[in-house]
């Protein structure tokens, strides 16, 4: 008898356990990242599945509301940068799921910047955008970007502009898929540790309400004995 | 089925505290020595089952496990879920830690309601016990569906809407617990039917 019980008991849990393994689900994670004017962000439950149709708030470091609109169909929702400031993003997926994701200040000023302003050429250009620039675009070169400027008749300031204009444009669709890794990457889904953790627990609790249960009924303990 | 935080309005908050720390409460004074390790044992059966994803129309659902919780352990089933959820909470991010009270008394009550229900029923033989236990496991879901459009309901939502949608979108989960529902009481009633109430 008691044989199998265990075994149900073991069947039960890791049947559990098992089926869980490819998909998760019940939250609902979002994701945004900043590519020059423009906020992409992504709303998607656990699982996998996209949230579509769903309800977008945007709220700025004072918690008033900047704008609203509704996801895709592929769970995708983007919109121009608003103000520059901490932007809290929430997402309302019906029934209770709630997601949010914060869109630091710092984050804007330093890849949000319009890219044709004055400012974007002088200063606050991160150091990462500049390197891949020099290699990608071998004309930046000081001689060659010289030369380019007697031929053509534009000045050295000028081409930089067009240069940087080109640049921040191809390295944008290039970062795109790995800034949205990244962007999932913080927000990761429950894993086998986190699983085996709360059975953890669960296990000490039973421990320690049947230590504290078998001190109250010592004939009972005695019995199990 | 887990409400995030930030969802609910003030007083559907204290409300489900209120409801889940005297289930609880009862939940615990109920619980005798002989049953602590079935209680760890469901409890750990509910943590992991919310990780068990059936993907339904737009949203998404997971097993819920109540009826079968709230059949073996009556009013234990309220610590058993409570804890279940605290944990989701910390490790899953489910639900969340403000929400916990509502969470635990949209699941751990309609398990009561049908331990209550269902529970003499199951002492009779052969088809009246099997309807009993797949209605269990069907209407627990049934019902923690209903009060989840309740406490959104209280919360600015449309009832009808919501409550359409969670109830929609579990249909599936509700019979698939209902068939897991009666395998379990059928399998225990052959192998340990001490173990039923």
């Amino acid at each position: 008898m008691r044989k199998h019980f265990i075994i149900f008991v073991v069947f039960f849990i890791g049947g559990g356990g098992f089926s869980a393994a490819p998909a998760w689900a019940h939250r609902v994670n979002v994701f945004a990242w900043v590519e020059g004017n423009t906020i992409y962000t992504s709303a998607k439950f656990s699982g996998g599945k996209v949230a579509r149709a769903s309800r977008v708030e945007v709220f700025d470091s004072q918690k008033q509301l900047l704008l609203k609109g509704k996801t895709d169909a592929q769970g995708n929702f983007s919109f121009p940068v608003p103000k520059i400031d901490d932007l809290k993003i929430v997402v309302y997926a019906g029934t209770g799921h709630l997601g949010k994701w914060e869109v630091k200040k710092s984050e804007l000023t330093a890849i949000g910047k319009p890219v044709d302003s004055a400012t974007a050429a002088s200063t606050a250009k991160p150091k990462a955008a500049a390197t891949p620039a020099a290699r990608s675009a071998p004309t930046v070169t000081p001689g060659t970007a010289g030369k380019a400027t007697a031929n053509l008749n534009i000045s050295p300031e000028e081409l930089e502009r067009i240069v940087r204009k080109v640049v921040n444009k191809s390295l944008t669709e290039k970062l795109h898929p790995l800034l949205q890794m990244l962007a999932e990457i913080r927000n990761p889904d429950p894993g086998l540790k986190d699983v085996l953790g709360g059975l953890g627990y669960i296990l000490g609790l039973v421990g320690i309400i049947a230590y504290i249960r078998s001190r109250k009924q010592p004939s009972v303990s005695k019995q199990n004995l | 089925m887990h409400i995030a935080e930030g969802v609910l309005s003030g007083p559907v908050i204290a409300a489900g505290f209120a409801v889940a720390a005297v289930g609880t409460g009862i939940g615990l004074k109920k619980l005798d020595f002989e049953h602590i390790a079935e209680t760890g044992i469901l409890s750990a059966t509910f943590f992991v089952a919310s990780l068990v994803h059936v993907p339904v129309g737009p949203s998404s659902a997971h097993l819920i496990l109540n009826g079968i919780i709230g059949l073996l352990l009556g009013w234990a089933a309220f610590p058993a879920i409570a804890v279940a959820l605290l944990l989701q909470a910390v490790f899953f991010q489910f639900g969340g830690f403000t929400t916990l009270g509502v969470n635990t008394t949209v699941m751990a009550l309609p398990a009561v309601l049908c331990f209550y229900m269902f529970a003499p029923f199951l002492k009779k033989t052969g088809k009246t016990a099997a309807a009993a236990a797949f209605a269990c496991g069907f209407t627990a879901v049934f019902l923690s569906a209903l009060l989840l459009g309740g406490a959104l309901y209280f919360s600015d939502e449309n009832f009808l809407e919501v409550a359409t949608i969670a109830i929609s979108t579990h249909i599936p989960i509700m019979i698939i617990e209902g068939l897991i529902t009666l395998f379990c009481i059928g399998f225990l009633k052959k192998v340990r039917p001490e173990m039923l109430p």
